[in-house]
């Protein structure tokens, strides 16, 4: 492989992680303030790409759709956390919401197929892949933008949960539900805020994917679950930075990998490289909401073996 | 906080799971048999039940539904006409009992299944992928029920097979059609991008070896799964291979994916779809990068042969579009086929079966249908088109005979 080609492969890696950072960020989001594996979380992105699509084949106004998008997001965030999660926030068993995330991702999957239809459609470039060209290929400035907002919502985000009342809150909700609505903290509004972030969030990776790619189809709400779930492992689980950081190093290990291997090893080695971390790197549990609750509210903190 | 570790592994582990097993596995009935539907001696069929698998739903309805479609509108056309036309079975009417594949081969095996244990159910037919043909193959030939592969044409689908036949032209026809499109255009150097799986595994290496004993380099075979959105680095490999030529084997969506790719990394080669995927409406969107493209098909929708008028004028009316999909065409011809063989009085499936080989139709619309020892379609000519604006171009025909390919005079 030339310099060239490494450069191509960087920027098409650059390009496509912009997408997965976004993915990754809005599934931590969940993960780190509640500690629930959103398995849904790709299934909102993809209704959300959806209807960002069918706005804009009605209207043809990209900023219009790409906020329908958004909208949509933080609606069906929202919803999924209400629906299917909500009544499941004081169990003790730790399958029951895993199961009711796939759940939801099916009930969404289904909603998308009658209102969309099954078939791939088409996407448009509502967010603009233009920029400069480095090597065979052109870095989107969008895709630039993506990850630096990424990355700074990623530190925002940590600023607010580590410096604010109204973080703090949250962090309240995410280490004890009762303890925190004892001492009158709105954990429904916390949680709910949350989710809508999440999906937002993802919503925007969405739109951004499917316009790299110009094509979306149902199934990327799979796809973009195991991204999500595979770039915040990587990046290590409990840091939304890491998060960011690990959707962008998957996008360019995979550009590499799908251009020195058979594409048939190319998801065996991200999941060979998803299994690896998490056996070598088991996550400490110390993500932002754990280190940081356990200083604020040490009476509640809960040892958890690390 | 709890400790997120074993949650977090239980997690991956599922992932990985539900990836691996997205089907339940199939039950195999070794030995099996069939008297068939006929039912005892002396009682009156009415009805002829045809089983056909397809992706009905999904990302590959595009291929499965047009099958369904053909396959009805021959239906309803004989039942309309009275039902079957000749024999002990003369006015039964065709029941078409469709079942959604998903284009998942472990779907198929398991709907080979009940079609082996429904003795109503004369024949297996529909598929859109070479795969699905695969699975149900061994379960439907040891039960001797007839398999007819409306649309998948790898030749390892009748390979070792009985009363096992394939409709569409076989794949050496895709990949000689196409290795004689690239020489004709110039082609040294030709490099590959085809899909993982029997369709693309088969149509490429067929056309690989075409195109060695045609004196052109294949500079690189580069892989995707089917339904990849991202495929810039294997087009960047197939650019970077130094080749002038950039053949893609895959479904309608893998060739778009690729001839976008291929534009994005601002590669000029010469475009050729070895797979039939580009002769499909979505590549003449506009958006789609498609111009130029050449591609290969085995049905001319604008034949003015009698029977394809019939075809286009009943598609016409059902479907409201004259414009008849190859799929479409061969799911009509499928059952056509069998309604002809009935009239030779099957008692049973297995006889249904050896039936099938012996039919001769001199037009089905697709052209004469006839099959050699094997069950292979034989005589069918190729089509070379290109993408234009926003319409097909017919260039060129041939005939695939074997490994020669020589051009025939064009419909139109």
């Amino acid at each position: 492989m030339d310099g060239r080609a490494a450069l191509t492969l960087l920027v098409l890696g650059v390009s496509s992680g912009a997408s997965f950072a976004l993915f990754a960020l809005g599934y931590a989001l969940v993960y780190d303030v509640l500690g629930l594996m959103n398995l849904a979380h790709g299934d909102v992105l993809m209704i959300a790409t959806f209807a960002s699509l069918a706005t804009w084949e009605a209207t043809g106004a990209p900023v219009l759709a790409l906020g329908a998008g958004v909208a949509v997001g933080a609606v069906a965030g929202s919803v999924v956390d209400q629906v299917a999660y909500r009544p499941l926030r004081h169990t003790a068993d730790a399958v029951a919401p895993l199961v009711a995330a796939l759940g939801a991702a099916l009930v969404l999957r289904n909603l998308a197929a009658g209102w969309f239809g099954t078939a791939d459609r088409r996407f448009p470039a509502i967010i603009p892949a233009s920029g400069p060209r480095l090597g065979d290929a052109v870095l989107p400035v969008a895709a630039v933008a993506a990850i630096v907002v990424s990355g700074a919502m990623a530190l925002a985000v940590r600023w607010l949960l580590e410096h604010t009342r109204a973080g703090g809150a949250v962090l309240a909700v995410a280490q004890d539900l009762t303890a925190a609505r004892l001492i009158g903290i709105p954990v429904w509004a916390a949680v709910l805020a949350t989710y809508a972030l999440a999906g937002a969030v993802a919503a925007v990776g969405g739109v951004l994917y499917a316009s790299t790619f110009s094509t979306i189809r149902l199934s990327l709400g799979w796809t973009a679950t195991v991204i999500a779930f595979t770039a915040a492992v990587l990046g290590g689980t409990g840091s939304l930075v890491g998060a960011v950081a690990g959707g962008l190093a998957l996008g360019i290990v995979e550009s590499f990998l799908s251009y020195l291997l058979p594409s048939g090893y190319r998801d065996a080695i991200a999941f060979g490289l998803l299994a690896a971390v998490l056996v070598a790197r088991p996550p400490r549990g110390a993500g932002v909401a754990h280190a940081r609750s356990r200083r604020r509210f040490p009476s509640v903190h809960r040892i958890d073996g690390d | 906080l709890p400790n997120r570790w074993p949650a977090l592994a239980s997690t991956a582990v599922a992932l990985l799971a539900l990836a691996a097993c997205s089907s339940s596995s199939s039950k195999v009935t070794s030995g099996a048999t069939t008297t068939g539907p006929a039912g005892a001696a002396g009682t009156a069929v009415k009805e002829i039940k045809i089983a056909l698998a397809a992706p009905l739903t999904g990302s590959y309805a595009s291929y499965g539904k047009p099958i369904a479609d053909g396959e009805k509108l021959a239906a309803d056309e004989i039942n309309a006409g009275g039902g079957v036309s000749a024999g002990r079975y003369r006015g039964a009417k065709f029941t078409i009992v469709p079942f959604d594949d998903q284009l998942d081969p472990k779907q198929d095996a398991d709907i080979a299944q009940k079609v082996v244990d429904d003795a109503g159910i004369w024949a297996f037919t529909g598929l859109a992928a070479s795969d699905g043909a695969l699975s149900a193959k061994p379960i439907l030939n040891r039960a001797q029920v007839p398999l007819i592969s409306s649309y998948a044409s790898s030749p390892e689908i009748t390979r070792d097979a009985k009363r096992t036949f394939i409709i569409a032209s076989p794949h050496g026809a895709y990949a000689g059609a196409a290795v004689q499109a690239a020489k004709d255009a110039g082609s040294q150097s030709v490099a590959i991008l085809q899909i993982t799986g029997a369709f693309g595994d088969s149509i490429s290496k067929l056309a690989q070896a075409d195109l060695t004993a045609k004196a052109m380099k294949v500079a690189t075979v580069q892989t995707m799964g089917s339904g990849d959105a991202n495929v810039d680095a294997q087009v960047l490999a197939a650019k970077n291979s130094g080749a002038d030529t950039f053949m893609t084997v895959g479904y309608a969506s893998d060739v778009t994916a690729a001839v976008t790719a291929v534009r994005k990394l601002q590669w000029t080669p010469r475009l050729i779809d070895a797979g039939g995927g580009a002769f499909d409406p979505s590549l003449l969107k506009p958006g789609i990068p498609s111009a130029g493209l050449t591609g290969v098909v085995d049905y001319d929708a604008a034949s003015q042969s009698p029977a394809n008028k019939v075809l286009r004028d009943a598609y016409q009316k059902a479907y409201g579009s004259a414009d008849v999909p190859p799929p479409a065409a061969h799911g009509y011809e499928t059952v056509k086929v069998i309604e002809a063989a009935l009239e030779a009085d099957p008692k049973d499936r297995a006889e249904l079966g050896d039936d099938i080989g012996k039919v001769k139709l001199p037009d089905t619309g697709v052209g004469a249908l006839s099959f050699d020892a094997g069950g292979n379609p034989v005589g069918r000519p190729m089509w070379i088109f290109t993408v234009e604006g926003s319409a097909f171009h017919f260039q060129k025909g041939y005939a695939y005979d074997g490994r020669d390919v020589s051009p025939l005079p064009l419909s139109r």
